[in-house]
C-alpha cells in the first residue's frame, strides 16, 4: 500500500516537469528555410500550417532573423509557443548559405530529441524564403508536398538516399562526404534540378539530374526509375527499373592504393525509337550504356578527386578493406588515386510484344 | 416484531442459551412461522403427529406415498413403520439439532407417540426451471445448454457429460444460515490431487451467513482478492464445464446458482471461447489471435490517444493530421476529459442496458450509439476519431468470451488513462509494467496465472495463442500437474497414404 501510495503521488509530482503540448493547440512546423540575413544573421522562414474544421489546410509564412537557429523563435512573436519541430519534414538552406557552411543549424536539430531523424535537407537555388512564402496552391501545404517530392524520388527516381541522420553521419565520419537535392524554385512549380556536394558542410559542387542519376547507380546498389539513353545512330531507349549491384575493391589501402569498382546494372527497355528491337540492338544498347556509365563514371570520379571530396565514401570503403588503415596517408593518396570501372549491363526484358 | 429480532439474533448467536431442549419446545418455537405444520392426528386408528414446513416438502408425495402408509401400520413402532414406508433414506433420530436441520431441508418428522423419537423422512419440493440455452456466453456452434439453479439438474448435466466412475463430486456446505450445498466436480487422476486439496480446504474454512450466488464463493476462494483479475472463470456452459474438467480442473457447482465456478485456471483461458474447438484448428487459431489483438486494443486505444495527443503529436502520421486537427478544432476540452467523457457515456449505456428489459435495451443502445454519439460530435463536445475509437474499444471489449474478463478490461482503462494524462506514453507504460508485473505474481489455487508464458511451459502452447489439430493434442497440460497426462493412444502413422482409388 505504501507503494502505491507514493507510486501515485510520485505521478502528480512529477507531472510538473512535464510540458504539455496538445496536438490542436501547438503550431506544428514542417518546414524551415534559412537565408543569409543582415549584420550577419540568419533569416529564418517558417511555413505554418493551420486547420480549419472543414479539413482544409491554410499556410501562412513568418519570418525572423536572429543569430542562432532556436534564437529565431524568440523573434517569430506572431506564433503561438510553444513552436514544436517534432513533424518537421524539410530544413531548405539557401545557395550562399550553402557555401558558408551550415553545421552550425544542423547542430541545433541534431541535439534537439524532439526532431526526427528523417528530416530531409535540401538546397534552394536562389532564395529559400521566397520559395516557402510563394503561395503554390499544394493541397497540403509546401513542407509534406517537398517532403514527398523528395522522398519520391529517393524511391521511384534517381536520387541516391539523403537524410538529416545520412548528413550527420557523412559530415562527421572519415572518409565521406555529404550530399543534398538542390530545389529550384521556378513560376508554377518547385523543381528538383541536382544533387549539391559538400566538402565538411560546405556546398563545393552541384551536379544536374543526368550526373545525379550516374552518382545514384554508382554510389552503391541501388534501384532506379527511368534513364533515356542516346544510342550512336541517333536513336534513343528508355531503360526502366534499373537495378545496380555496386563493388568497391580497394587494394594496398595504406601504401600504394588503387581502387576498382563493378557495377551490375540490370535493365528492362520500355521504348526504342528505332525501328526493331532486335537481339543485336539489344546488345548494342547494353554495351553503349556500359560505355557511358564508365566513361561518365570516371569522369565524374576524377572531378571529386580534384575538389578533394569523397561522396562515394572511397575512404570508408578502403578503411572497411585495410587493416590498420591509415587516414593521413589516404587523404595524401586520394587526389591522385587510380581509378578504375567495370560495368556489366544485363537487359531483361524489352516488352510482350518479341 | 420482538419476536422475529429474537429469531434474528438466535441465528447468530451460535450455542445460544435459548436453544430449545425438547422438542415441543422446539415445536413451540418453529410454529411461529405461518408455513410450520405441527399436524396431530388423534382421531385415527392409528394416532400419529407430522411435522414439516409446508414451503418445503411435496404435499402430492406426502398424501400419496405417506399417508397412506401411516394409516396402514398397525404396529405402534417406528422402526416397524420405516420398513413399510416406500422412501429411501429415512432416518429414525431424537436429536434435535437434526431433527430441526433436517425440517429446513425439506424432511418430514413422523412421530407415533409422544417422545423425542422421530422418523425423519424426505418428501423436499424441489422446484427449478427448465433449462435453457446459455444467454451470457452465447455461441453459434456448440452444444445450447447451460446450467440451471438447481444442483440437481446441474450435476445430471455433468455426469450425462461424462459417463465414468473416476468423476467425482464431493458435496460440502457453505453458509450458517443458507446452508448451501457445493459440489466440487473433479476426474480423479485427471485432476491434481493437490488443486482438490486446495479447495476442499478453503471452502471447509468458509465462514459466511447468506450464499447467494457461486460468486460469493468465487470471490471468497480466489487467492488474491484485491486483484481486478479473475482468477476462476464463472460460466454456465456445460461444454465449458466438462472440457475443462477433462483438462485437469474442477467446477464447484452451487445450489441456487446457474454459474459454476472452473478453477485453476490460467489468463489464457479467460481469452479463449469454447467455441474455438467446435472450428477449425485454423479458422479458430485466426480468429483467437484477432480475439486477443482486439481486448489489447481495446484496453490501450483511448490511453494511447491522451498520450499521443496530449504530449507525442510526432507519433501521429502527417497525413492524418489534418483530419485529427480538424475534427478537434473545435473542442473546447483536453483529450482526457473528452476521453473521460465518452467513456463513461458507453459504460453508462452498458450498465444502463444491462438492466433493461430485452426489449427496452435495443432502444437504449439506438439512442445511445446513434443519438448521443452523434450530437457530441456535432455539438463539438468530442472529436469523431475519439467517437470511433471509442466504439471500436468497447466492440472489442466485448469479444471476451468470459464476462467477469469483460468488466475487468473496461476498468483498467480508466487507470491508464489517467496515467495517459499524468505521464504520457511513459506512464502508460509504467502502468502497463505495473499491471504486468502483479499478472506475473498472481496465482489461480498457487498455479501461476500467466503459465504457458511465464513460467514457460512450451509443451502447453499447442492450445494458447493458438489451437493446433487435436491429432497434437495428445497430452494434456503440465499446468495442471495431473497424473493422466495422455489423453489418447497414439496410433502409428500410416508409412505410405494410398492412392486417390485404393481406399
Amino acid at each position: 500500500m505504501k507503494y502505491v501510495c507514493s507510486l501515485a503521488i510520485f505521478c502528480f509530482i512529477l507531472t510538473g516537469c512535464v510540458a504539455e503540448e496538445i496536438i490542436d493547440e501547438v503550431p506544428i512546423l514542417f518546414i524551415v528555410g534559412y537565408d543569409q540575413g543582415e549584420d550577419e544573421k540568419i533569416k529564418g522562414t517558417i511555413s505554418l500550417q493551420t486547420f480549419d474544421p472543414n479539413q482544409e489546410v491554410e499556410t501562412r509564412a513568418f519570418e525572423a532573423e536572429a543569430h542562432t537557429s532556436k534564437g529565431l523563435r524568440n523573434q517569430l512573436s506572431g506564433i503561438p509557443k510553444p513552436i514544436s519541430i517534432g513533424k518537421m519534414a524539410v530544413l531548405l538552406f539557401s545557395e550562399d548559405m550553402a557555401e558558408e557552411g551550415i553545421i552550425d543549424i544542423l547542430d541545433s536539430f541534431l541535439r534537439d530529441p524532439a526532431a526526427g531523424r528523417l528530416i530531409y535537407v535540401g538546397i534552394v537555388e536562389g532564395s529559400a524564403s521566397e520559395l516557402i512564402k510563394n503561395e503554390f496552391q499544394y493541397l497540403q501545404g509546401i513542407g509534406p508536398f517537398l517532403q514527398n517530392l523528395i522522398k519520391q524520388s529517393v524511391e521511384y527516381g534517381n536520387m541516391p538516399q539523403n537524410n538529416l541522420h545520412l548528413f550527420d553521419y557523412k559530415y562527421y565520419g572519415d572518409g565521406m562526404d555529404p550530399v543534398a537535392p538542390v530545389l529550384r524554385m521556378e513560376k508554377t512549380e518547385v523543381k528538383i534540378t541536382g544533387l549539391a556536394l559538400f566538402d565538411g558542410d560546405k556546398m563545393v559542387e552541384k551536379l544536374n539530374l543526368d550526373e545525379m542519376f550516374l552518382f545514384a547507380l554508382i554510389n552503391k546498389s541501388f534501384s532506379a526509375g527511368l534513364y533515356e539513353l542516346e544510342l550512336p545512330e541517333g536513336d534513343y531507349a528508355t531503360l526502366q527499373k534499373i537495378k545496380s549491384k555496386v563493388n568497391y575493391k580497394v587494394k594496398d589501402g595504406n601504401t600504394n592504393p588503387t581502387l576498382n569498382i563493378t557495377v551490375k546494372l540490370n535493365g528492362n527497355i520500355v521504348e526504342y525509337t528505332g525501328e526493331r528491337l532486335t537481339k543485336e540492338k539489344k546488345e548494342e544498347i547494353a554495351k553503349t550504356f556500359e560505355k557511358k556509365v564508365e566513361a561518365q563514371g570516371i569522369d565524374m570520379i576524377r572531378h571529386f578527386q580534384e575538389l578533394e571530396i569523397d561522396p562515394f565514401s572511397i575512404g570508408d570503403h578502403a578503411r572497411s578493406q585495410t587493416r590498420q588503415f591509415d587516414f593521413n596517408k589516404w587523404d595524401e593518396h586520394y587526389p591522385d588515386l587510380p581509378v578504375t570501372i567495370d560495368v556489366k549491363v544485363n537487359i531483361g526484358e524489352s516488352g510482350i510484344i518479341d | 416484531m420482538l419476536c422475529a429480532e429474537l429469531i434474528v439474533l438466535k441465528w447468530f448467536k451460535k450455542g445460544a442459551s435459548e436453544k430449545p431442549e425438547t422438542l415441543e419446545e422446539m415445536v413451540k418455537d418453529l410454529k411461529q412461522s405461518i408455513d410450520f405444520v405441527a399436524y396431530e392426528n388423534k382421531d385415527s386408528d392409528q394416532p400419529y403427529r407430522l411435522i414439516y414446513f409446508a414451503s418445503l416438502i411435496d404435499p402430492e408425495q406426502l398424501h400419496r406415498d405417506l399417508l397412506p402408509y401411516i394409516k396402514e401400520c398397525r404396529s405402534k413402532s417406528l422402526e416397524d413403520l420405516k420398513g413399510i414406508l416406500p422412501i429411501e433414506n429415512i432416518e429414525l433420530s431424537s436429536k434435535l439439532p437434526l431433527i430441526q436441520e433436517r425440517l429446513l431441508e425439506g424432511h418430514v418428522a413422523i412421530q407415533l407417540s409422544r417422545g423425542q423419537k422421530v422418523l425423519l423422512v424426505n418428501i423436499s419440493l424441489r422446484k427449478s426451471r427448465d433449462l435453457s440455452a446459455p444467454e451470457i456466453e452465447f455461441s453459434v456452434m456448440g452444444p445450447k445448454e447451460g446450467l440451471v439453479e438447481d444442483l440437481h439438474t446441474n450435476m445430471n448435466l455433468l455426469r450425462r457429460r461424462i459417463p465414468h466412475p473416476r468423476l467425482r463430486m464431493k458435496e460440502i456446505t457453505v453458509g450458517t444460515i443458507s446452508k448451501t450445498k457445493v459440489v466440487v466436480a473433479f476426474i480423479e487422476g485427471v485432476a491434481s490431487e493437490q488443486n482438490i486439496n486446495t479447495v476442499m480446504q478453503r471452502l471447509e474454512d468458509l465462514d459466511f451467513d447468506i450464499i447467494s450466488d457461486s460468486s460469493f464463493i468465487g470471490q471468497m476462494l480466489e487467492d488474491n482478492s484485491l486483484s481486478v483479475f479473475p482468477q476462476m472463470i464463472d460460466t454456465e456452459r456445460t461444454d465449458r464445464i466438462t472440457g475443462h474438467m477433462n483438462f485437469g480442473a474442477f467446477a464447484i457447482l452451487t445450489e441456487g446458482s446457474s454459474n459454476a465456478l472452473i478453477g485453476p485456471i490460467n489468463f489464457g483461458q479467460l481469452l479463449v471461447s469454447f467455441e474455438d474447438y467446435y472450428l477449425g484448428w485454423n479458422i479458430a487459431s485466426f480468429f483467437r489471435i484477432v480475439r486477443m489483438i482486439a481486448i489489447l486494443a481495446s484496453i490501450i486505444a483511448t490511453p494511447l490517444y491522451v498520450a499521443v495527443l496530449t504530449y507525442h503529436y510526432e507519433l501521429f502520421p502527417s497525413k492524418l493530421l489534418a483530419t485529427l486537427i480538424s475534427s478537434r478544432s473545435d473542442i473546447p476540452f483536453s483529450p482526457v476529459i473528452e476521453v473521460f467523457f465518452l467513456e463513461v457515456t458507453i459504460d453508462l449505456l452498458r450498465e444502463a442496458g444491462a438492466r433493461m428489459p430485452t426489449k427496452v435495451g435495443q432502444t437504449l443502445g439506438i439512442v445511445g450509439g446513434i443519438v448521443i454519439g452523434t450530437a457530441a460530435v456535432e455539438a463539438s463536445l468530442t472529436s469523431n476519431i475519439l467517437l470511433i475509437l471509442v466504439a471500436l474499444s468497447a466492440l472489442a471489449s466485448f469479444t471476451t468470451p468470459v464476462y467477469r474478463m469483460t468488466n475487468t478490461i473496461r476498468f483498467l482503462r480508466y487507470p491508464l488513462i489517467l496515467f495517459a494524462q499524468l505521464l504520457g506514453l511513459i506512464g502508460v507504460a509504467l502502468l502497463g509494467l505495473f499491471i504486468l508485473t502483479h499478472m506475473i505474481r498472481l496465482t489461480s489455487f498457487g498455479n501461476p496465472y500467466l503459465a504457458p508464458l511465464y513460467p514457460p511451459r512450451i509443451k502447453d502452447w499447442y492450445d494458447s495463442f493458438f489451437r493446433l489439430p487435436y491429432v497434437m493434442q495428445k497430452n494434456r497440460f503440465q499446468f495442471f500437474r495431473g497424473n493422466q497426462s495422455k489423453r489418447f493412444k497414439d496410433k502409428k502413422k500410416r508409412k505410405h497414404s494410398l492412392d486417390f482409388d485404393e481406399q
